[in-house]
């Protein structure tokens, strides 16, 4: 009996995700991301080693057939790259793997910000609030926080920029979707089909409001070493009022940060694949803003299959009017796949946003579906879903 | 203590950054002490630099013994770029901009700021971004600066623009009269803020002598067609998006043509409408003064805006202290700048006239029976009612509205709350000459729920304020004004208000700006502050601080 079979591996705080499906009689192969980048034991890279000696086995010297980049984030576009220059550098990936065609999110396309200025302005305000949050962690670096470290890490744009070049040059023909592209010609597959449910083509959408944060003198320290004496109240000043607007504006790189975060993760290249009645959801990282846009220009219906978005957190788990119309409780038997790796090192009461993965998600998802995640599997270890045609 | 401090009026790109003498004036400010800063009780200017975050020292105060004024020793009264001249800059155009909402014919009396301290905290370059805001919880006024791409040689700096720092004061002056609408989550309460302050600026605009002269002098008198009182942020607009203004009070919007989920589009609505009151107001009194029946005389052009200038501000801003001390709507606001009007000038409808045919022109009220409203009239419970305990006593205003909640809407068997009493004395000018009126303001309030159809994942039920304002004649003991934002007799109003916040609502869920539930910590350890608050309790939601979203231009 043909089959489509999902293989999630367990690369820790990533995803890596290969679907291999018998289209129109032949084998053919979907690779989504390969990353990970987590502070701490959530981002060991050598398992990727193991995960692409997989991939290469099930390639079976065949090409892969469509790569997927679901968006620019370390945790989901490193691993490749990292295979090739630190584990096989005398080896041509791109020879090995063959990748015939790509997609990537519209916004990854050279010339975009050019033909994009609203997003393009985004995009510079974004940076420049990067670049801000970077100067202010130089001057205090007692507020940089395991999390604020992670974050700037996941979303060094300098970073992500090396390894999308990286992966653009190893797909034949690459691809920039979004909702709406037409995909002839932009795959190989016969009989499977593809719907791009986002981005939107105008990635500003996504962007929220990026604050100025109060410069902090760098000789002087920070106001988390005890009484802060770099700046004092004017004589005539409400001394109370002045601290707490001096507080107030130095607040603020926190939110920034995960401005920049969410509108990367809502960037996502979120994609349902049909394959003889059988839907699966491929959605990224995609947070609740590109759930919300997804969800008033589509009519979105139940789907067979589910990987969880953005590694099960709380931000990434769709509206419940949203899952009732994707899984929707009582309708028959369904999958969601999680990908994601305990945050073990932050105390869960503190920053819920990558508190994953959540326990109130995985809760409401095994209400739903039956709940399968990589968690507890060895390293680079293979997690499998399986549907018959 | 009075001293002269040199304010902008006019942006610094409209003279071509060289006529200083069309776009600085040196007029007055009067406090009890001025100090290095600027500085005084009720105002504080703090210099940051922007790019180590560095305290600069503030501008020196030079005291003089005896008669002779003292003064703010700025280096270079010609360099408007200079720290030391736009910190005295935006103090002097804040406390003027206070000053005229003080004056005896306004409110007439000294503004209390919405938060709790006597100072308010202004920035005069905060950092870079193209924005300026007032918030209450660090009691502040926050001026930015931007790269103007038209004109890579000049910054444009928030502070140096009479329009925006008045504006933004505007905001601060109307959280200190109406504190509630900082909550509102009602659009139209969120775009009167705007209107308001827009409004502000346009009036700050028409007492400057400098410019209503040289303006005038181009038109040869006329108003009606000129763009400088109407363009606000001009220097903004043009930098930003490439126009001539940020908003234009000039326009014909209706009601129909803006998105209701938006307090920016909105406002305009708004403060259009009235406007093209002061347009009308100069017209009558430049034809008054030059002769009824003859031709328009151009030197009496620059008394008939004075005093329209005069008129226009009693008219819109004196309304303030009617406004029910809850969520409102645009007819709210015109009721209570009419019942004002109606009080003082029961004989001379013409504004009234004005502002309801204009107000359903644009689609703000149905038809003009939405905006009649009774003025002084007698009620029993007034009668013998000791003032001075209302005024003063807690309890006895608690008994007050207690026993006559009837009168003053309040439902049956819920809590309220009462605003603290205020005894005013106005100016107000009538054909028979000036008057003084004394008046009790008694302003009550209280949490009415209402359904809450965002969806299963926040509370079926949410709640909002409702208020009333009752003015008393202090000599008569006659009701001045009641007015009440209880939609109880107004169900199509009410409906169209809750549609309304609905949309606004929905449109923050949307774009993941509204929170629910207890503040969380960000990647910093400290809470997340972007975004808009909501309050969960016993499966009803309160939103709290919604003004927050209300900046210079629209945010994403």
């Amino acid at each position: 009996m043909d089959t489509l079979r999902v293989r999630i591996y367990n690369v820790r705080f990533g995803d890596a995700i290969l679907v291999t499906v018998s289209d129109g009689g032949v084998r053919r192969h979907i690779l989504i991301d390969i990353g990970n980048a987590f502070l701490g034991e959530g981002g060991v890279d050598s398992l990727f080693k193991s995960v692409v000696e997989d991939v290469l086995t099930e390639l079976g010297g065949q090409p892969l057939d469509l790569y997927v980049m679901t968006h620019e984030h370390m945790d989901h576009v490193q691993g490749l790259q990292y295979v090739q220059e630190k584990i096989c550098p005398a080896e041509s990936l791109a020879a090995r793997l063959q990748v015939q065609h790509a997609w990537f999110p519209a916004s990854s396309e050279p010339g975009y910000y050019e033909r994009n200025t609203k997003a393009k302005k985004k995009l510079d305000e974004a940076r420049a609030a990067y670049a801000a949050v970077e100067r202010y962690l130089q001057a205090a670096p007692a507020d940089a926080t395991a999390w604020t470290k992670t974050l700037m890490a996941l979303n060094d744009w300098r970073s992500t920029q090396k390894c999308v070049n990286f992966l653009r040059g190893l797909a034949q023909h690459p691809w920039y979707v979004h909702r709406g592209v037409d995909l002839a010609g932009k795959h190989p597959f016969q009989e499977t089909q593809f719907e791009i449910w986002a981005p939107e083509e105008d990635t500003s959408i996504y962007y929220g409001t990026f604050h100025p944060v109060a410069a902090v003198s760098p000789e002087r320290g920070n106001e988390n070493h005890g009484q802060n004496q770099e700046v004092i109240p004017p004589p005539g000043v409400d001394a109370g009022a002045f601290f707490d607007l001096v507080k107030q504006r130095r607040r603020g790189h926190g939110d920034n940060l995960l401005a920049i975060d969410k509108a990367a993760n809502n960037t996502s290249v979120v994609f349902c694949l049909t394959w003889r009645g059988h839907r699966l959801l491929f959605p990224g990282d995609a947070e609740v803003r590109s759930w919300q846009e997804m969800n008033k220009r589509l009519a979105l219906s139940p789907v067979d299959f589910l990987k969880v978005s953005h590694h099960a957190s709380q931000t990434g788990m769709p509206p419940v009017d949203i899952l009732d119309k994707l899984l929707p409780a009582g309708g028959g038997h369904r999958f969601a796949a999680v990908s994601t790796f305990p945050a073990a090192d932050a105390p869960p009461e503190k920053f819920v946003y990558l508190l994953v993965p959540h326990p109130d998600v995985l809760a409401e998802l095994a209400r739903r579906a039956e709940l399968r995640t990589v968690i507890g599997t060895a390293d680079g270890a293979p997690l499998d879903f399986e549907f018959n045609g | 203590m009075k001293i002269a401090v040199p304010v902008m009026i006019q942006d610094p790109k409209l003279s071509g950054h060289k006529d200083l003498k069309r776009i600085i004036e040196e007029p007055y400010v009067e406090e009890d002490f001025f100090l290095t800063g600027p500085v005084a009780r009720r105002v504080a200017v703090l210099d940051f630099d922007s790019e180590t975050g560095e305290q600069r020292p503030g501008v020196p105060f030079r005291r003089l013994s005896g008669e002779r004024l003292g003064g703010y020793q700025i280096a270079d009264k010609k360099d408007i770029y200079a720290a030391d001249f736009m910190a005295a800059s935006v103090f002097g155009t804040v406390l003027r901009t206070m000053y005229m909402f003080e004056e005896p014919d306004t409110l007439g009396r000294p503004l209390v700021w919405g938060f709790d301290g006597p100072q308010l905290l202004v920035i005069p370059l905060a950092g870079e971004w193209a924005n300026a805001f007032y918030d209450r919880t660090s009691r502040s006024l926050q001026f930015f600066f931007f790269e103007n791409p038209q004109d890579p040689a000049h910054k444009v700096y928030t502070c140096l623009s009479r329009d925006i720092v008045s504006h933004e004061t505007g905001h601060a002056i109307l959280d200190g009269i109406a504190p509630r609408l900082y909550d509102a989550i009602t659009p139209e309460s969120l775009a009167l803020h705007e209107a308001v302050a827009d409004l502000v600026a346009a009036v700050m605009s028409f007492r400057s002598g400098t410019l209503c002269k040289a303006i005038l002098d181009e038109t040869k008198g006329s108003i009606a067609d000129v763009g400088d009182f109407s363009s606000i942020a001009e220097e903004f607009g043009q930098a930003r998006y490439n126009l001539g203004y940020l908003r234009d009070l000039r326009n014909s919007l209706h009601m129909d043509q803006v998105d209701h989920s938006e307090p920016h589009a909105l406002s305009q609505v708004l403060s259009a409408a009235l406007y093209k009151m002061i347009i009308g107001m100069h017209e009558r009194w430049w034809q008054k003064f030059s002769g009824e029946g003859a031709p328009l005389n151009f030197s009496k052009s620059g008394k008939a805006l004075a005093i329209a200038a005069d008129q226009f501000k009693r008219t819109v801003f004196r309304a303030l202290d009617y406004l029910p001390p809850a969520e409102v709507s645009f007819a709210d606001y015109a009721r209570a700048i009419i019942a004002a009007d109606q009080a003082s000038h029961p004989d001379n409808g013409q504004e009234r006239q004005f502002i309801r045919q204009e107000f359903v022109e644009r689609g703000i009220v149905p038809g003009p029976e939405a905006l009649e409203i009774q003025t002084n009239f007698e009620h029993p419970a007034l009668q013998a009612l000791d003032l001075e305990a209302l005024v003063s006593s807690d309890w006895t205003a608690y008994d007050f509205a207690n026993r006559n909640r009837d009168l003053l809407h309040i439902p049956a068997d819920i809590p309220f709350q009462i605003e603290p009493r205020l005894d005013v004395t106005k100016l107000y000018y009538h054909q028979t000459g000036k008057h003084m009126v004394r008046e009790c303001l008694f302003k009550v309030w209280w949490m009415q729920s209402e359904p809450n159809p965002l969806g299963p994942a926040w509370p079926q039920q949410r709640q909002i304020s409702v208020g009333t304002t009752l003015a008393i004649d202090w000599e008569t003991r006659r009701v001045r004004a009641l007015l009440t934002s209880d939609r109880s007799a107004r169900p199509v109003e009410a409906e169209i208000q809750r549609a309304d916040r609905d949309a606004i609502l929905r449109r923050l869920i949307q774009t993941d700006v509204l929170r629910a539930g207890a503040p969380t910590p960000g990647p910093d350890g400290k809470p997340i502050s972007s975004g808009i608050q909501a309050d969960l309790s016993k499966g009803v939601m309160r939103v709290r601080s919604m003004a927050r979203m209300l900046h210079m231009i629209e945010e994403a």
